[in-house]
C-alpha cells in the first residue's frame, strides 16, 4: 500500500515536470530569440532608430562604405549645428557596429556583440516617403526584429 | 551440552524490534508526502510564474514591433484617404510577419472622427484567441495637406 501510494504521489509530480516543460519548450520552439535575456538587441534598435529619425539625408556612401543590406549610412544634424554621418556595419555576423563620422574624423564607435543577424532593406510610405526596414534573423532563420522606422519632419 | 550456536542467539536477539526503532505508519507517511508535495508543487508555481511572465514579456516585444510599424505607415496615409475613413474597422496595412509566432492573431484598426479636423485611429492586436490584447491610439488632425508629418 505505502509503495503504490509513494509511485503515485511522485508519479504525479513527474507528471506536472514533464507537462510544464513540454509548454515551455513547445513555445520557445515557436519564438525567435528571448529578447529579456540580451539587452545588446534593443539597445541596437533604440539608437538605429534615433539615429534614422534624426537623420536628414541617406547618402549612397561613406568613405568605404556603401549603402546596402549590411549597411546603413544616415546623415543628421548635432546641437552644435556641425553634420554627422553614421554608418551602421552588420557585415560581420553576430555584430552591430554603429561609427559617427565628424568633419570626415571617426568620432565615436559603438559595438554590441552577441547580436542576430540584421538587414537594411528600404519601405515605401503611403504619401511616397522612403523609410528604413530594419529585420533581424535569429540562427534559426526566425524573424526575430521588423521595424519600419521612418526620419522624423525636421 | 547447549545445540544452540552462540552467533545465532546473538543474531535472533538483534533483529528483535524495539520501541524506537519501529518503520512509519501509514499516516506519518502521507504527512511527510503532503509535506513534500508542498514545498514540491510551489517551487513549481514559482518556475512556472517566472516562465510565463517572460513568455508574455516576449509576446508582448513582438506585439509592440508591429503596433509601432503600423503606427508609423498610420501616421503617413493622408488625412482624406478611404482607409481613413470614419467608422471603418480594417486589418493593419504593414506586414504582421513579425507576429507569425503568436496564436490566433487577430489585427484591427479602427478609425473613429473627432470633429472635421481630428479622427482617432485605434491599432489592436489580439493573440492567444482573444485572451491578449496590446493597443495603441493615435491622433490624426487635418493639417491641409501640409508637411507636418
Amino acid at each position: 500500500m505505502e509503495l503504490v501510494v509513494t509511485i503515485f504521489v511522485f508519479g504525479l509530480l513527474l507528471f506536472m515536470i514533464v507537462m510544464l516543460e513540454g509548454e515551455l519548450m513547445e513555445h520557445a520552439r515557436k519564438m525567435p530569440i528571448n529578447y529579456m535575456t540580451h539587452p545588446e538587441v534593443m539597445s541596437v534598435i533604440a539608437r538605429l532608430r534615433r539615429d534614422v529619425v534624426d537623420s536628414y539625408r541617406y547618402p549612397p556612401s561613406y568613405n568605404t562604405y556603401k549603402q546596402g543590406k549590411r549597411t546603413l549610412i544616415v546623415e543628421s544634424m548635432l546641437s552644435t549645428g556641425f553634420s554627422e554621418t553614421v554608418v551602421w556595419d552588420f557585415t560581420v555576423a553576430g555584430e552591430s557596429r554603429r561609427l559617427s563620422y565628424n568633419v570626415g574624423n571617426l568620432s565615436a564607435e559603438w559595438v554590441a556583440r552577441g547580436t542576430p543577424q540584421f538587414e537594411i532593406d528600404s519601405y515605401q510610405m503611403p504619401n511616397g516617403a522612403v523609410a528604413v526596414r530594419l529585420d533581424a534573423w535569429d540562427d534559426k532563420g526566425k524573424l526575430a526584429i521588423d521595424q519600419i522606422i521612418q526620419p522624423r519632419a525636421h | 551440552m547447549n545445540n544452540e550456536e552462540p552467533g545465532l542467539a546473538l543474531s535472533t536477539l538483534h533483529c528483535q524490534p524495539s520501541a524506537d526503532s519501529r518503520g512509519f505508519t501509514l499516516l506519518e507517511t502521507l504527512a511527510g508526502f503532503l509535506i513534500l508535495t508542498l514545498i514540491v508543487t510551489t517551487s513549481l508555481g514559482i518556475f512556472y510564474d517566472r516562465q510565463r511572465r517572460l513568455r508574455a514579456a516576449n509576446e508582448m516585444i513582438l506585439a509592440w514591433q508591429a503596433l509601432a510599424n503600423e503606427t508609423e505607415v498610420e501616421r503617413r496615409l493622408s488625412f482624406a484617404d478611404n482607409r481613413l475613413a470614419p467608422g471603418l474597422t480594417r486589418t493593419f496595412i504593414s506586414d504582421t510577419g513579425i507576429v507569425a509566432p503568436l496564436d490566433s492573431i487577430g489585427t484591427t484598426v479602427a478609425v473613429q472622427k473627432v470633429n472635421d479636423d481630428m479622427k482617432l485611429v485605434r491599432m489592436s492586436i489580439r493573440w492567444n484567441k482573444g485572451a491578449r490584447l496590446a493597443t495603441l491610439t493615435i491622433i490624426r488632425t487635418n493639417t491641409g495637406g501640409g508637411p507636418l508629418w
